[in-house]
């Protein structure tokens, strides 16, 4: 009995590696930057888009990667996409040079779900707001079902960026509208001070009401009525579109990126 | 013709006499002699009334004189002004004095006699209760210059320059209302819950019909029956402390300015009325809690009045002059309370929106900066 106990654990313990090795090693070679298992791309679609993720990597000393899967939940990451991103690009051992810098656009075609992660020199081209940007280069080709476009533009973007990261010049947002911001709530907190000061200087009104003159006793309340009348409910669905993941929230390894649908 | 006037005179050195704030005496400022307020009052008594019999004498034995100067020229009519004047003779210099019907004690311009007028307050004129100066004249200038400290605003040149150009101690007419408010108010309460459920965010709502009634007993809610003094200004000192009411003396005026009512009870109803049922109003909005969002729906307040007593108050009225105007100030005779709105210098408003407004939108614009990376 204890044997075959041992046998049936022993078989569901290689099932379930051979199913995470899939997933983590599965198809990645070492000049393989484009992995379709949803088969959204044709032959030639693939290999020019793994010649540019190629050309741009080794250019920019960055990996950059994407990974096509039907159904992200299938290889036992639990039902976060950006886990399971991360998972894919430390497992296995994504990125370029001993840092292993890099990055991975994963899609998972069964609830149309995306993620992206970014790693070491990565974060430096892509921080929140360049990843923000980022996403929107493809997310609209992908809502039209436009693989290969989606991807092109996400190549082509992430090397602009990764361009100007290089030139020491990374796309950032402007300050200029959050210190437009900044500077509104700034000069409303003066006008409220400043208003406070100025009606000291001002005290004569008129009384409305004679609090002071209430006999002892006060108000006798007489009567008392909380009537329920109805509940009213509202129903707002949350948008996942901006979840991220940060370096302090993952452990063994690290990196930044977000996760949504298209 | 004059009127009869009463001035209290140090029965020792028949200097004038003068109330002395914060007590209950009569000080001669001449000899130093301090009288009890019923001394006087009994002394001064039996004087007003032989004082009546030698001008009502006088009324009706004219003296003659055999060949007149001719006067027949001259209006003896003040026309439609005569009615709103009274003249009265000053008791210590005899000067003829002229002020207006309302005027009920005063001082002799001439020679700074204070004196009342006690016809002003006889009969149903009589005010029912006063409460005495607390408040001298010093202190009430030092009420005022405390009333400028921590005042951000206030031009220097007004510290440095500003004159009191009239300082005046006044009895101001107030009605005293008592009464009560009683009736209903109906509000809709809403309770508001948030919470999440999956993907879904439901804000759930419960909606209630609040209902309170009740009533609240007013006494002695004060309204100015003076049409000389700012309402506003009156309102803005409350609240005087009853406690030391007094019933009406006259012994109360020297060496205050008092006037008579000049609004009827009729007149002010309307702001005492609104007073009390405002009080009502709020009273039972404060007993509708538990709820995120409160609307009053309606309001059926109705009020028993009840008695009005008549009242005089100590002001303290203060003239200052800066830059050629004159800024009233009103003090609290009695709890030394100042009203009155101070000039304010655009230059130190200008300042302190500049110190705040450019730090700490420096430091927004480096806080932008450092988030944007």
């Amino acid at each position: 009995m204890k044997r075959q106990l041992l046998k049936i654990t022993l078989i569901l313990l290689l099932i379930l590696s051979l199913t995470f090795s899939v997933f983590a090693t599965g198809e990645w070679r070492n000049d393989a930057h484009i992995l379709d298992r949803a088969n959204l791309l044709t032959q030639e679609e693939n290999e020019a888009l793994n010649t540019l993720a190629s050309q741009i990597s080794n250019e920019y000393s960055c990996g950059i990667y994407i990974m096509t899967v039907p159904d992200f939940t299938a290889y036992g990451f639990g039902y976060d996409i950006f886990e399971a991103a991360w998972r894919t690009y430390h497992d296995n051992e994504l990125g370029y040079g001993p840092g292993r810098d890099g990055m991975i656009l994963m899609l998972s075609m069964a609830d149309r779900d995306y993620a992206m992660f970014f790693y070491g020199q990565a974060e430096y081209a892509f921080n929140d707001y360049g990843q923000e940007q980022l996403e929107t280069v493809f997310l609209d080709n992908f809502r039209n079902d436009d693989w290969f476009g989606g991807f092109l533009d996400y190549l082509e973007t992430s090397e602009e960026y990764l361009s100007l990261a290089a030139q020491g010049d990374p796309v950032r947002e402007s300050p200029m509208e959050m210190a437009g911001i900044f500077i509104f709530i700034a000069v409303i907190i003066s006008a409220v001070v400043t208003g406070i000061f100025w009606a000291q200087m001002r005290n004569v009104h008129s009384k409305r009401e004679a609090s002071h003159y209430i006999t002892d006793g006060g108000l006798k309340l007489k009567g008392r009525t909380d009537l329920f009348l109805r509940r009213s409910r509202v129903v707002r669905k949350i948008p996942k579109q901006t979840s991220s993941g940060s370096s302090g929230s993952r452990s063994g390894g690290g990196g930044s990126g977000r996760s949504g649908k298209f | 013709m004059a009127v009869q006037t009463t001035n209290y005179q140090c029965p020792a050195c028949t200097a004038p006499l003068q109330y002395a704030a914060g007590t209950d005496k009569l000080e001669c400022q001449f000899c130093g002699s301090s009288f009890d307020l019923e001394t006087v009052e009994q002394y001064y008594s039996e004087k007003e009334k032989q004082a009546a019999e030698a001008m009502e004498e006088a009324r009706q034995n004219p003296i003659s004189e055999e060949d007149p100067w001719d006067s027949s020229q001259i209006e003896e009519s003040w026309g439609p002004d005569g009615a709103a004047m009274r003249t009265y003779t000053c008791p210590s210099c005899t000067a003829e004095l002229i002020c207006d019907e309302t005027t009920a004690a005063s001082s002799c311009p001439y020679c700074g006699n204070p004196t009342v007028i006690p016809g002003q307050f006889s009969g149903a004129l009589k005010p029912d209760y006063v409460i005495p100066f607390q408040l001298d004249k010093k202190s009430a200038i030092a009420a005022l210059k405390n009333h400028y400290k921590g005042k951000l605003f206030l031009p220097q040149t007004f510290l440095d320059t500003n004159t009191i150009e009239k300082i005046q101690g006044v009895y101001v007419p107030f009605w005293l209302y008592d009464g009560e408010a009683y009736g209903n108010m109906v509000f809709t309460g809403k309770r508001i819950r948030t919470y999440r459920r999956g993907d879904d965010e439901i804000t759930e709502t419960d909606h209630y019909l609040v209902e309170r009634s009740g009533s609240l007993s007013f006494e002695k809610v004060p309204v100015d029956a003076s049409t000389k003094m700012p309402d506003e200004y009156m309102d803005s000192i409350e609240p005087f402390n009853y406690q030391q009411l007094q019933p009406f003396s006259t012994a109360y005026l020297p060496g205050f300015l008092a006037d008579k009512f000049d609004v009827s009870i009729e007149q002010c109803n309307h702001h005492a009325d609104e007073r009390c049922v405002q009080s009502l109003q709020n009273a039972l909005r404060n007993t509708v809690i538990g709820y995120d969002i409160v609307e009053p729906r309606s309001s059926n307040i109705k009020l028993r009045r009840g008695k009005v007593h008549y009242a005089m108050l100590p002001v303290w009225l203060l003239n200052v002059k800066w830059n050629d105007k004159i800024h009233l100030f009103a003090i609290n005779g009695q709890t030394g309370r100042v009203a009155g709105n101070l000039p304010v210098s655009m230059g130190k408003v200008a300042a302190m929106f500049a110190s705040l407004a450019i730090p700490l939108s420096a430091l927004g614009y480096l806080l932008a900066q450092i988030i944007a990376g």
